[in-house]
């Protein structure tokens, strides 16, 4: 059996940085504070944090400690991990999902974080002038090509196509570094760059006070009353508890195929329950004392509750509808615009570099091509994937399809297995046993119970009650419309390219012998 | 902003960054040797 590890991390802050940074992005700062204004202000961190609790590290202990121990048993990509720690063949089919996740979600995340590094240039250069909310759609709408399929494809600094080709090269130059001198050197500087950053524009956010005097209901003040002042009453709806457990779920990258990737690059005495516990809080500090104060409550004081409502509190509407419009009223518009969108584009390559490892190490563990061919492949792959969502650009159809699938349907399905291969064929014992090796801090005694029943009862009721919402024939949701209703050619193609990325990686796992050898 | 929704805010960023505060605290204080130390 092969123990030989031939790239791996440096430090432990080198990895928790790196996991950390896989876990913040854009949900931090945009679609958090959307959720706790949406889902009864303050009351929703109640469910969030017992979702935390329950939910979040449960699942990133998890995953940090099966990671590591497929790792010493030779294998770096989850087909080979999930193989050799539960001993049964069938296993390494689980871990083709959790190679398609990260690279279906890199197809679109990379068009996203070009938007972020698009905006940041055109803030950086003063080409973003918008005065109204219209003006602010329209300048995401040209940028985006959401108006019409291929229109995003132009060399101008309006449209997203350079800013894609410029991430894409940033992407593969570091992921080609390797895992130390790469994604690990990369993290380490944009993490505390991404801390500074975001501290500086908190500062301003907060410091603004009433900026029209004339109506001193807009204000900063009130913005952060309409996120956190709670509504109890709230916690009595059941799509709170789903909203605030789906946010800790995303927003920790838990069910993604990526901790088991980057915990397998870890020794036998590497502690992994610190290590789990650090990156997990770390993007809790991001999301909660960063994120949560900063984006609504700008949008308030200058535009009120109204204001805000009208254009929409979702990911999207948040980021590059209201923003902007903030910015622009505000003093140093130009230089805060560019600082939030470099702090987002940040964010969301420390994320995007995670998603393209685990399909690297599945390429070199099952080839055994050079590092140098397996990163081509990968970027032959990749590239055609990104380019699909980029050009399908039309209502974002596609990226919209991917996204609602994969979140949905196979991360939940994915956490679920792994918290059940966890907490009952290994064993819970056996488990823990496992994860306190080398460790500097024990997981409390209950945790037993909550991984064993709690943990999986939690997520398969999610798993369930989506299902139930989408198989509600009498109020079908647009995915299913898409689909099945009134078929809609993209959306049916985003659905193909997911099942084709799924084959292909399953043909190449049985062509491989590499992940029964070891 | 009414008392009920500062002292959430509060407690809840109180929470979480003294949490990661701690983490980092242990982690920068217990020992790190260079994890490729073995490595081939």
């Amino acid at each position: 059996m092969s123990t030989k590890i031939k790239d791996g991390w440096n430090t432990r802050l080198g990895v928790i940085l790196a996991v950390a940074g896989s876990a913040v992005g854009l949900g931090n700062f945009l679609r958090f504070p959307g959720l706790v204004a949406e889902y009864g202000g303050g009351a929703f961190m109640v469910a969030y944090f017992i979702s935390f609790l329950l939910i979040g590290l449960p699942i990133c202990w998890a995953e940090w400690t099966m990671g590591r121990k497929g790792g010493l048993l030779g294998f770096n990509s989850a087909p080979g991990i999930f193989h050799s720690i539960t001993n049964k063949e069938h296993f390494k089919y689980l871990g083709v999902i959790a190679l398609m996740i990260p690279v279906g979600i890199y197809f679109y995340y990379l068009i996203i974080e070009s938007w972020c590094l698009a905006y940041a240039f055109n803030y950086f250069t003063g080409n973003i002038n918008v005065n109204t909310a219209e003006e602010a759609s329209s300048f995401f709408q040209e940028l985006t090509g959401i108006t019409k399929n291929g229109s995003a494809i132009s060399f101008s600094t309006k449209h997203v196509f350079i800013f894609v080709i410029i991430s894409l090269l940033c992407n593969f130059y570091f992921i080609s570094k390797g895992i130390s001198k790469g994604i690990e050197k990369f993290c380490s500087i944009a993490m505390p760059t991404l801390l500074i950053i975001s501290i500086i524009i908190l500062i301003r956010v907060l410091t603004l006070g009433t900026p029209n005097p004339e109506i001193p209901e807009n204000s900063i003040q009130n913005g952060l009353g309409f996120m956190w002042n709670p509504s109890f009453e709230a916690l009595k709806n059941p799509s709170l508890w789903l909203a605030a457990a789906s946010q800790i779920f995303f927003s920790l990258s838990v069910g993604f195929g990526v901790i088991i990737t980057y915990a397998s690059y870890l020794k036998e005495d590497d502690d992994v329950i610190l290590s789990g516990l650090t990156a997990a809080s770390t993007n809790e500090f991001f999301e909660v004392s960063i994120g949560g104060m900063m984006s609504i409550p700008a949008a308030i004081a200058f535009f009120g509750v109204t204001g805000l409502t009208q254009i929409g509190l979702s990911t999207f509407n948040i980021g590059f509808n209201a923003l902007p419009l903030v910015f622009d009223a505000m003093p140093l518009g130009d230089l805060f615009g560019f600082l939030f969108f470099f702090l987002l584009f940040l964010a969301a390559i420390t994320s995007s570099l995670s998603m393209l490892q685990p399909a690297l190490a599945f390429i070199k563990d099952t080839t055994q091509l050079s590092h140098k061919k397996a990163i081509s492949i990968l970027f032959f792959i990749t590239t055609l994937g990104a380019y699909f969502v980029l050009f399908n650009s039309k209502d974002l159809k596609a990226l919209d399809t991917l996204d609602y699938w994969i979140n949905n349907l196979l991360m939940v399905f994915l956490a679920t297995a792994q918290i059940l291969i966890f907490g009952w064929h290994i064993g819970i014992k056996k488990g823990l046993e496992d994860a306190h090796k080398g460790s500097k801090i024990k997981i409390p005694k209950f945790y037993n119970l909550i991984i064993k029943y709690v943990t999986p009862l939690l997520l398969i009721s999610i798993l369930f009650s989506w299902v139930w919402g989408i198989f509600n024939l009498h109020k079908p949701n647009q995915y299913i419309i898409d689909l099945f209703i009134e078929p809609n050619f993209i959306a049916w193609n985003s659905i193909g390219i997911l099942i084709i990325l799924g084959l292909t990686i399953t043909f190449c796992l049985n062509l491989s012998k590499s992940h029964t050898s070891k | 902003m009414n008392t009920l929704g500062f002292i959430l805010l509060s407690v809840s960023v109180f929470a979480v960054s003294a949490l990661t505060a701690y983490c980092y605290y242990k982690v920068l204080t217990s020992n790190d040797p260079k994890i490729d130390e073995e490595k081939d």
